[in-house]
């Protein structure tokens, strides 16, 4: 269970876009977790399981909570600060920007296939969805996000982009 | 957990060429593929949002909570 919180985290910051409200989440789906730990098939995939809880008390949550003025932007991004350095840590302010505007089950499934590593399969069957229909959302979600970062900034996706960054810095030491 | 290494989006590949202004695939009609150089960069982002949540470790207050949840009363 330990072994999932981070992926339970990032889906949550990418629900939320806030830490704490995603940290109050993750706290609130395990303890909904551990009380019906009975109901969790042994050999199937816990943070599946997991993911699935959250995603379902955030969905009740959202519903109640429509009319409250949403984080669209997200303060995880100010949060950033740890990142070693500027560069990448602008960068992934941007993505992290661009990702919030994307209708959510675009969003969700982004994530959830390529950051936490689920198959198709096992998105499909978080959402209640069928498998091409998340193939098709997470097709949608890239195209959409690399419109959203090109009009954002040209430079986003220039293959020296890091480059130029690093050589900049070594020219001046 | 290894979820966090797989990738996801190994599974287009797309022959030879490979600049951002390639031309769309199939056709009119329909949308433009990405180019790999794109899809890799989503791909990577994606992994780095994950990895930091793995390097933040857990907040000790879910850890504290799981023990105290397990103990039996």
């Amino acid at each position: 269970m330990l072994a999932a919180i981070p992926g339970l985290r990032a889906f949550a910051v990418s629900l939320c876009g806030n830490t704490d409200r995603a940290d109050d989440l993750v706290q609130e789906t395990l303890i909904r977790a551990l009380a019906n730990i009975d109901s969790f098939e042994p050999g199937t995939n816990m943070s599946a399981w997991l993911i699935t809880i959250l995603r379902n008390l955030y969905r009740s949550e959202h519903r109640k909570r429509r009319r409250e003025v949403e984080d669209a932007t997200g303060s995880y991004a100010e949060r950033l600060r740890s990142l070693p350095h500027q560069e990448s840590r602008m960068e992934m302010q941007q993505f992290l920007a661009a990702l919030r505007k994307l209708p959510n089950d675009q969003r969700e499934a982004l994530i959830l296939i390529g950051a936490l590593g689920f198959s198709h399969e096992e998105v499909a069957k978080i959402c209640g969805c069928a498998v091409g229909t998340i193939k098709s959302r997470v097709n949608r979600a890239r195209r959409h996000l690399a419109q959203l970062l090109s009009i954002e900034g040209p430079e986003y996706f220039g293959p020296d982009h890091t480059m130029r960054a690093i050589l900049s810095r070594s020219e001046r030491a | 957990m290894s979820a966090g290494e797989k990738v996801g989006m190994k599974d287009r590949k797309e022959a030879g060429s490979g600049t951002a202004a390639d031309k769309p695939a199939g056709g009119a009609g329909k949308k433009p593929q990405l180019s790999p150089d794109i899809q890799e960069k989503i791909g990577q982002q994606l992994r780095k949002f994950y990895e930091e949540m793995v390097n933040e470790g857990v907040p000790d207050r879910f850890t504290k909570l799981i023990d105290r949840l397990k103990q039996p009363k």
